[in-house]
């Protein structure tokens, strides 16, 4: 009966809670730029959360940044499956919701769209180094690959931007 | 991309370097060509995220994918439901003896009693609790009969004693019901430990344990069905809800019926006696008969 111990973990509503404050905007940041959808990116951080929510007790609090967004990379490519939609999703979205917007977002457009035309397996590298803030070596173990491939993934996502910017 | 400059350029990205450093290790025209794009992956767009709204949407659907994830909160509560043998009101232990507090109950009560520690008690009909004053830091400890509602301030063991079982929380809402010869607890949040019959069982949020079917079930209600002032019955033996019955309108009822029969609804106890038994006749086909204001019999249709 003595429960005390164990809500310490991520169970703890007030631990789980500052981590939604912490990492809740990063992830759905991350899977916004990765997909370009607003309704994808909320719907996958709201399952990765609730994940994390039903497996409290298994994740202690330092590994849960990681844990949602790796789960909520994967849940992503579930939702879209189901959805029955392409990962080449258009621009649309954000280019309708930033119209009234001002200059800065025609940068933010411009960056969306470079994502957008980026590959793949770049752009998860690339937005697990800026957005999830992971040091290559941990890109590297998360992906299963070597720190080389994420070196060379990385340099074409850079290449990427600096040729568009570049335009 | 000269290998070199790739290399500053990743190690910038890494964190091993700043900024001042890669344009430190580059050629200035390296630098310039590089520094719009490091500005650029510095900030990368933002969607609008409003975090309370977010959270309270995540609140939403996850108490929806998992009903049961209160054991999780961080206030236990719980609630129990005993149902006991008990002869109602045989039990009538002394005040003076050994500073034993006593509380009865004829009709239910609206009132919390407080305990010592400042846990809350409320009383459904006919029932009673018995508990030492003078023990109470040491052990918190209540006696049941009939059927109470708890709400427990955390500390050290509470235990609800019974005649059939007891019942075991460090700190929760619960409610002990008992009646005749039925033993069930359910727990709506927390964690609750039911010993009886020798076993102990531990319940979680939205289980619910009896000594007839002997399994844990699970019951979709969030508060006891009494303290809503309703009772509610699944495949009850007509008996017992005939018994329930009479304990909430404290009235006399006659049952010529074999033992067989179940019952599955619910009744409001706010109704009149007669409605309620009407109710109950009704959805079994059974006929009754008033014999005085509190008086009544209930036999089958055919007879």
């Amino acid at each position: 009966m003595k429960d005390k111990k164990s809500y310490q973990d991520v169970c703890n509503e007030i631990v789980y809670k500052k981590l939604f404050h912490n990492i809740g905007e990063q992830l759905f940041q991350f899977l916004f730029l990765k997909y370009q959808n607003t309704e994808i990116a909320r719907e996958g951080m709201q399952e990765a959360f609730i994940t994390l929510w039903k497996n409290c007790k298994n994740v202690p609090e330092a590994k849960a940044k990681n844990y949602v967004f790796t789960v909520g990379r994967n849940r992503v490519v579930d939702i879209l499956r189901k959805k029955n939609k392409h990962l080449s999703i258009t621009n649309e979205d954000y280019i309708t919701e930033d119209k009234t917007e001002e200059v800065s977002d025609q940068k933010k457009q411009k960056m969306n769209y470079i994502l957008s035309i980026m590959p793949e397996a770049s752009k998860e590298a690339f937005l697990m180094n800026r957005v999830q803030g992971l040091k290559y070596k941990e890109i590297a173990e998360e992906l299963e690959i070597s720190v080389k491939a994420v070196e060379k993934r990385i340099s074409i996502a850079l290449e990427t931007i600096r040729k568009e910017i570049e335009k | 991309m000269k290998d070199k400059n790739t290399h500053i350029i990743h190690q910038y990205l890494n964190r091993e370097i700043d900024i001042e450093e890669v344009k430190h290790k580059l050629s200035d025209e390296e630098f310039q060509a590089w520094k719009n794009t490091l500005e650029e992956v510095e900030d990368l767009p933002k969607p609008d995220f409003d975090v309370e709204q977010e959270f309270e949407r995540l609140q939403q659907k996850k108490t929806i994918s998992k009903t049961k994830s209160h054991s999780l909160l961080l206030k236990i509560a719980a609630v129990l439901i005993l149902l006991l043998s008990t002869s109602l009101f045989l039990l009538t232990h002394n005040n003076s003896n050994q500073g034993l507090t006593t509380i009865s109950s004829v009709e239910a009560k609206a009132d919390f009693i407080t305990l010592p520690d400042n846990s809350q008690v409320r009383l459904n009909a006919m029932s009673n609790i018995v508990f030492s004053q003078n023990n109470w830091d040491s052990e918190r400890s209540v006696s049941l009969k009939g059927e109470a509602y708890f709400d427990v301030e955390e500390g050290n063991t509470f235990t609800v004693e019974t005649p059939n079982g007891t019942v075991q929380v460090l700190g929760t809402t619960f409610n002990v019901k008992s009646r005749h010869d039925n033993f069930s607890v359910t727990c709506f949040s927390g964690k609750v430990k039911v010993n009886f019959l020798e076993k102990t069982i531990v319940l979680e949020p939205g289980q619910s344990i009896d000594n007839k079917a002997q399994k844990v079930k699970l019951v979709n209600t969030v508060q006891a069905d009494w303290m809503m002032n309703r009772s509610s019955f699944e495949n009850a033996a007509l008996t017992d809800v005939i018994d329930d019955i009479k304990t909430q309108k404290n009235v006399d009822i006659k049952l010529k019926l074999p033992d067989s029969i179940k019952f599955t609804g619910a009744y409001d106890h706010s109704m009149e006696a007669e409605d309620i038994i009407d109710l109950v006749c009704r959805s079994l086909d059974l006929k009754y008969k008033k014999i005085s204001d509190s008086t009544f019999e209930i036999r089958s249709a055919e007879d």
